[in-house]
């Protein structure tokens, strides 16, 4: 080979595209490139082998103490940007409470997408999903509303999947892919997602106590819960059902 | 997150490694860089998308654990840019850090992705998010104050 031989950050996207960067045409027919990636493929060998099992419950345990909200058996949040869905389900608006007072119709919609070791896929209510899957989100509103995603489980946690941090979210009418996503906690059981859609804004801290007061401790209320009461008069939500599974069960 | 970590863990692990050629502050290196990416809102896209986040992350990292490193006076933790001189020849290795850290963190990455990952200038400014200007300005400038730093320790 006469081309100069790509960086080790371009051996990366070799790597990580398996094999469609663009220098991977120099690469499968590069005998000194070839011998690079061999290192480097047991280097990474090495951190699946060694660096891998010894940090991962560093890394578990500063995530939950850098977002205290998340420190629990539900959600993490991950910055994110956006989703290589293809595909989404709407899911169906909850019916409305005494105080509701929204918009006629589907007025909202919150697309949940999975992505575990397989492709990406959407996700119904009610669906088994793997228990430490990696979650997107689109929404739909038919007009501008301040938006909170959160999730609630069987321990009456409640975790904020959307927006990650500061206040609720301002979104203009139509169609956003959510930035930041969630993953999943690894621990088997249903977990229920709400979208909850307000003209004036709600702060995390009311919607969380609502959460917590309208659904019980306990697996059955999780899954019979269809919407969060004690929200303020014209609060728009859907919700969604997540049925976590492990390998063991 | 732990499936994240799993997919990209090998690229940052690599990264570290390289920079800090110790397993063991490699191992470190890794899980602080992980947590540093995870905190970083919109960037979380295709694992290609991450690359640039993963390489900038781990090398200012990097770089600021070596200067730590050498304010404890660890002296098994050295800069890539030093680890490219034979070790055999002590005082050139110590030159080659004393020269890096003179300069601020953006011209030490800069230095480390041209003379040492021999990373083109195009390339190198897709990784660290700044203008191919901004990396022939900052190299210029850094060759020619070590040029002057060197001369004024050999005289």
């Amino acid at each position: 080979m006469t081309a100069r031989c790509p960086s080790d950050f371009a051996l990366e996207a070799h790597l990580l595209t398996h094999g469609h960067a663009d220098c991977s045409p120099h690469v499968e027919h590069c005998a000194h490139c070839q011998a690079r990636l061999v290192r480097m493929e047991q280097e990474g060998s090495e951190f699946h082998r060694s660096v891998f099992p010894a940090t991962i419950d560093k890394v578990l345990a500063a995530r939950r103490q850098a977002r205290p909200f998340l420190a629990r058996p539900a959600l993490w949040l991950i910055p994110a940007a956006g989703i290589a869905a293809s595909i989404f389900l709407i899911v169906r608006t909850a019916g409305p409470g005494s105080d509701y007072v929204g918009l006629k119709g589907r007025a909202i919609e919150l697309s949940v997408f999975a992505k575990d070791s397989g492709p990406v896929k959407s996700i119904s209510d009610g669906a088994l999903v793997a228990a430490d899957a990696e979650l997107r989100f689109k929404f739909r509103t038919e007009r501008p509303c301040r938006l909170w995603v959160i999730s609630v489980d069987s321990s009456g946690e409640v975790s904020r999947l959307y927006p990650a941090e500061g206040a609720d979210g301002e979104l203009a009418a139509g169609t956003t892919e959510l930035p930041g996503g969630a993953f999943l906690d690894g621990k088997a059981g249903p977990e229920r997602l709400f979208a909850i859609c307000t003209a004036g804004g709600l702060s995390f801290d009311q919607v969380a106590k609502a959460a917590r007061r309208t659904i019980q401790l306990g697996e059955p209320s999780v899954r019979a819960a269809k919407s969060i009461t004690g929200l303020p008069s014209g609060t728009l939500q859907t919700t969604l059902l997540l049925e976590k599974r492990t390998n063991q069960r | 997150m732990a499936q994240l970590y799993r997919r990209v863990g090998p690229t940052i692990y690599r990264r570290c490694l390289r920079m800090l050629k110790s397993r063991e502050a490699a191992q470190d290196a890794t899980q602080e860089v992980f947590l540093k990416i995870l905190k970083s809102p919109h960037r979380f896209q295709s694992d290609e998308a991450l690359l640039p986040i993963i390489y900038k992350t781990a090398t200012h990292h990097c770089l600021n654990a070596v200067r730590d490193a050498a304010r404890r006076d660890q002296k098994h933790v050295t800069y890539a840019f030093a680890s490219t001189v034979s070790s055999d020849n002590y005082p050139d290795r110590q030159l080659s850090q004393q020269v890096l850290s003179r300069f601020d963190l953006k011209t030490q990455a800069i230095a480390v992705g041209a003379l040492v990952d021999g990373m083109e200038q195009t390339e190198l400014a897709s990784a660290l998010g700044l203008s191919s200007k901004t990396i022939s300005r900052k190299l210029t400038r850094f060759l020619t104050n070590a040029r002057k730093f060197i001369e004024r320790t050999d005289s």
